[in-house]
């Protein structure tokens, strides 16, 4: 499988939730919003550029948008390969949890 | 949902974005400007301008990178393929480079001499407020200024004007030098003792105020040399004889560092002005008498205005202590900015750069520089037609413009910058030792490597490549893609910039090799003038002091093999000095030769008219003098025997007539006075000898009187061999310039045709399967060349002619004017190595099997 860092997995869930509405902009207040992190634009950019190279997500243009200066958005969506790859993350991650209780955990037992 | 408010970015900050991010970058602008949009809605605009300009700041390394790393890539790729392209076409390199190493050689060699020409004397560090004093005294010709000045007038303005802090006179006399087996004739400084403080020559050993004492001498590293090997002379005593007589020891107390070769000042030995043998007593304070140099060192920012105003006022001073010498003004000349025309002053003391002699001297190799650009121009352009295809391709996958011109100039770039280095060997292994061997000035080899020449290295290399590069490169690259490949050729081959191009160059080549040969007769001419007497026969001994010439008479006139003996303080052959004349209310100035008894005998100089001076009637003779042919006929006279005129505010009668006999070798006849000298001046004895002569009777009667001393004698057919020599190095220097350039010009050609013969190739076959005959197909493959040869040839044939003979018809010399001889030489000489240079191509032309050529492809 595809080992994906942890930003790169936010960002194809966080892209798969926006739907219609994922850009850069949306994608960054999300991540945001839920980690509670300051999210640079640039830490967004890079992993989209590196989902692109890998096949696991695709981009088009939107039409020109007079409050980005008249340029377009380029809006992300997953590939099959990206809805895989977020498949297999849950299926790992269900798997690793297995037989875990949040409750002990929380208490400090085994 | 309500549209929010849009608020743009500030337009700088968009302006700047989009000049550094790429126009692939658009969606990440329109974030940015969104973004900026949302933070100025929720914090505020300043708050939002503030991110922005961060966000700006933090892209600009990553940028600057980016470019670089690509650029890199590029020239990377560039070099390649100019490295595999100048392999592949290795005549054409191979031309190209020659042509340009030896064009920047001659550039870095002359530019070495010219960086110490125009920096003469700029060491000094307090150049800046030292100045020379000059004069003027009005002439026949004009008001030139002298370098000399009145004795009495530094000191005078040191005690008269605060703001000049130092003043040192210079006053230059030979005496003999004796220490140890040796005494050798050497010229002698005198100086005021604050030389050292004034002038920046540091001593090696000893101290700055050695001059304080007027029996310490101060010598340079040669002369140290010279006498005391590597021994350390302080200290040493060495006796040095004035006139031959007074002798005086002297103190060895410093030893001058070797001068920079930018100095304009140099000196052997060193004394103080102090010392009697300087100037006697009653000369000191005496306007009439003058040194050889004052110059003033003024306080730090005081004007020279007032200095030069108290100069006016000693003129009356002067000019009624010396009648004939009437000065109009003074004037100062700052060390180190001396001006274009400081090297007009006469009897300067400081050499100043001659600079119409220097911008010959740059031109030339600037005029070989541009032959093997315009080399590089032609057979790039040629050579584009064959690399039509490949620029076709590269412009078809992509390749822009910029690129392309890129690449050419890549290419250029490595050849040039090949060139150079072999051009800085070349410099520094042939041109400069030749150079020295040449001129005076001699270049430090090692001394030389310094941030200007770096500085010029760099611009040579830029510059050449750019002037070679830049018009092929735009050119080609502006090729249209579909024309090239839809095989349609019909590129324009801007035949007229080539074709004009290669009229200058030959033109170039032709009027050196015109010159050349021109100088080369010209010697040979001014070899066989005829000198006016019979020059064999006469021994000249030099000689040093006042006592010797009797001394060597009282000897050598024993001797039944010397004819005779007689002598001169001035020779024929080897200058004089001037005077002025002024016959009845015409004045003029005249080379005055003086002479002692019988000198024209011993001299084999016939006398027309009249005696010369002799022994027997030396009381008349204190106001005679012999004049030559040409004064004679200057004043008009019909019988010169008799006359009288006034000499420098003196009146004297002409005694005798002198036939007019050569004396400069290149120099016409001019007005000559020859005054009597007294035995006491001579500084040659001529002896009046036998054809065949055995020398050693005179070295061994030289031995004999003076012992230990050097002699140096020559026959006076021998007097202008030094001049001789240096017209035939001269003449040398031309004949290589000449070489070169019609060297580079032919091997340009070379190239040129064999491109040509491959363009033309299909052409030719098919000409000779429709029957052209081998002759006819050469004739027709090079008919332009010789077009272009016949109008280059034509143009500066023309040329040649009008500046030759305007330049001769400017002065009154022995030259020979330019015939059609050296011209028709030139001719034959162009066209058959134009001819030889086409000659195996043409060939490979004519014997082509024009079945193999049609049938590929």
């Amino acid at each position: 499988m595809n080992h994906l860092t942890r930003s790169e997995e936010y960002i194809l869930l966080a892209i798969w939730k926006l739907q219609e509405e994922a850009y850069t902009l949306p994608i960054q207040g999300r991540l945001q919003e839920i980690t509670g992190r300051d999210w640079s634009l640039s830490s967004v950019y890079a992993p989209l550029e590196r989902l692109v190279k890998q096949n696991l997500i695709k981009s088009e243009l939107s039409e020109p948008i007079p409050e980005r200066g008249g340029r377009p958005k380029r809006i992300y969506s997953l590939t099959s390969g990206g809805r895989r790859a977020l498949l297999e993350i849950n299926a790992v991650g269900q798997s690793m949890w297995d037989g875990i209780s949040v409750n002990a955990l929380e208490r400090g037992l085994k | 949902m309500s549209q929010p408010k849009h608020t743009p970015p500030p337009r700088w900050a968009s302006f700047l974005l989009n000049q550094l991010l790429p126009d692939d970058s658009q969606t990440p602008a329109g974030d940015y400007e969104e973004y900026f949009s949302s933070i100025a809605r929720d914090h505020g605009r300043f708050a939002a301008k503030r991110w922005y300009a961060m966000q700006l700041l933090r892209l600009i390394p990553e940028i600057i990178l980016a470019k670089l790393y690509w650029s890199f890539v590029m020239w990377k790729n560039y070099l390649l393929v100019g490295r595999r392209n100048l392999l592949k076409n290795k005549v054409s390199s191979a031309i190209n480079l020659f042509g340009l190493s030896v064009a920047l050689a001659a550039c870095i060699a002359v530019f070495l001499f010219v960086k110490d020409f125009a920096t003469v004397d700029r060491f000094h560090e307090n150049g800046n407020r030292i100045y020379m004093v000059t004069h003027e005294v009005p002439e026949a010709g004009g008001l030139p200024k002298w370098g000399t000045s009145p004795t009495p007038l530094g000191p005078v303005l040191k005690e008269t004007f605060p703001q000049v802090e130092e003043s040192v006179r210079i006053i230059q006399r030979r005496a003999l030098f004796e220490y140890g087996s040796k005494t050798i004739s050497e010229s002698i400084v005198f100086a005021d003792p604050g030389f050292f403080n004034m002038f920046t020559f540091p001593l090696r050993l000893g101290q700055k105020s050695a001059l304080d004492n007027e029996s310490n001498v101060i010598i340079s590293e040669r002369t140290a040399e010279k006498y005391f090997g590597k021994s350390d002379p302080l200290g040493e005593v060495i006796t040095l004889s004035f006139d031959g007589t007074d002798r005086q020891a002297f103190v060895v107390a410093g030893i001058a560092e070797k001068f920079p070769t930018n100095s304009g000042f140099r000196f052997d030995v060193m004394i103080s002005a102090n010392n009697p043998n300087a100037m006697s007593n009653t000369a000191r304070n005496d306007w009439g008498q003058f040194v050889d140099g004052t110059f003033l060192m003024l306080t730090p920012g005081s004007e020279i205005e007032p200095i030069l105003e108290g100069m006016a006022s000693f003129i009356p001073v002067q000019n009624a202590a010396n009648e004939g010498w009437q000065i109009t003004s003074f004037d100062l000349e700052n060390l180190r900015h001396k001006g274009v025309t400081a090297f007009l002053v006469r009897n300067r003391s400081f050499h100043a750069t001659e600079w119409p002699f220097m911008a010959v001297f740059i031109l030339i190799p600037l005029f070989m520089l541009a032959l093997s650009c315009i080399n590089y121009v032609n057979i790039t352009l040629a050579s584009a037609l064959r690399r039509l295809k490949e620029i076709g391709i590269r412009k078809v996958v992509g390749g822009s413009r910029k690129q392309l011109a890129t690449q050419f100039l890549a290419e250029n770039i490595i050849l040039c910058g090949l060139s150079l280095l072999v051009g800085v060997a070349l410099a520094y292994t042939v041109l400069v030792p030749l150079f020295n061997n040449l001129f005076v000035e001699q270049i430090d080899i090692a001394k030389s490597v310094d941030l200007p020449l770096f500085v010029f290295l760099f611009a040579m290399l830029v510059g050449v490549a750019f002037i070679s590069g830049a018009y092929p490169a735009f050119y080609i690259s502006s090729f249209e893609p579909s024309a090239i490949l839809r095989g349609q050729s019909k590129i324009s081959r801007s035949a007229w910039l080539t074709r004009s191009l290669m009229t200058v160059q030959f033109a170039i080549a032709f009027i050196t090799v015109v010159v050349s040969v021109y100088m080369g007769m010209n010697n040979q001419h001014l070899l066989n003038v005829d000198w006016g007497y019979q020059a064999e026969n006469t021994l000249v001994v030099n000689l040093t002091g006042n006592d010797q010439f009797k001394l060597l008479e009282g000897e050598l006139g024993q001797y039944p093999q010397i004819e005779l003996i007689a002598g001169a303080a001035h020779h024929i052959g080897q200058g004089g000095s001037s005077g002025r004349v002024n016959v009845d209310g015409t004045e003029q100035t005249v080379r005055l030769i003086s002479v002692g008894d019988r000198y024209f005998e011993s001299m084999n100089i016939p006398t027309l008219e009249g005696r010369e001076f002799v022994p027997e009637l030396a009381g008349l003779d204190s106001t005679s003098v012999l004049v030559n042919k040409v004064f004679a006929e200057e004043s008009g006279w019909e019988e010169a025997i008799g006359q009288s005129f006034r000499l420098d505010n003196r009146s004297v009668t002409v005694i005798g007539l002198i036939d007019n006999v050569l004396t400069n070798p290149v120099g016409a006849d001019f007005p000559i006075v020859y005054t009597k000298s007294d035995p006491a001046n001579y500084a040659v004895a001529t002896l009046k000898v036998p054809s065949r002569f055995d020398i050693d009777i005179v070295k061994a009667g030289w031995e004999k009187v003076f012992p230990g001393a050097v002699l140096t004698y020559f026959y006076q057919n021998e007097v202008f061999d030094i001049s001789y020599e240096s017209l035939g190095k001269m003449n040398a220097m031309f004949m290589t310039i000449a070489f070169l350039s019609l060297l580079i010009a032919c091997m340009g050609l070379f190239g040129l045709a064999s491109q040509n013969a491959v363009t033309r190739m299909k052409e030719m076959a098919v000409r000779k399967s429709l029957g052209a005959s081998a002759s006819h197909l050469t004739f027709e493959l090079n008919k332009k060349f010789i077009l272009l040869l016949g109008v280059a040839a034509a143009i500066s044939s023309v040329l040649c002619v009008a500046a030759i003979n305007g330049l001769l018809s400017m002065f009154d010399t022995q030259n020979m004017p330019l015939g059609p001889l050296p011209i028709a030489v030139a001719f034959i000489l162009l066209f058959s190595t134009a001819a030889s240079a086409v000659f195996a191509q043409s060939r490979k032309i004519a014997n082509i099997n024009a079945a193999e050529v049609l049938k590929s492809e």
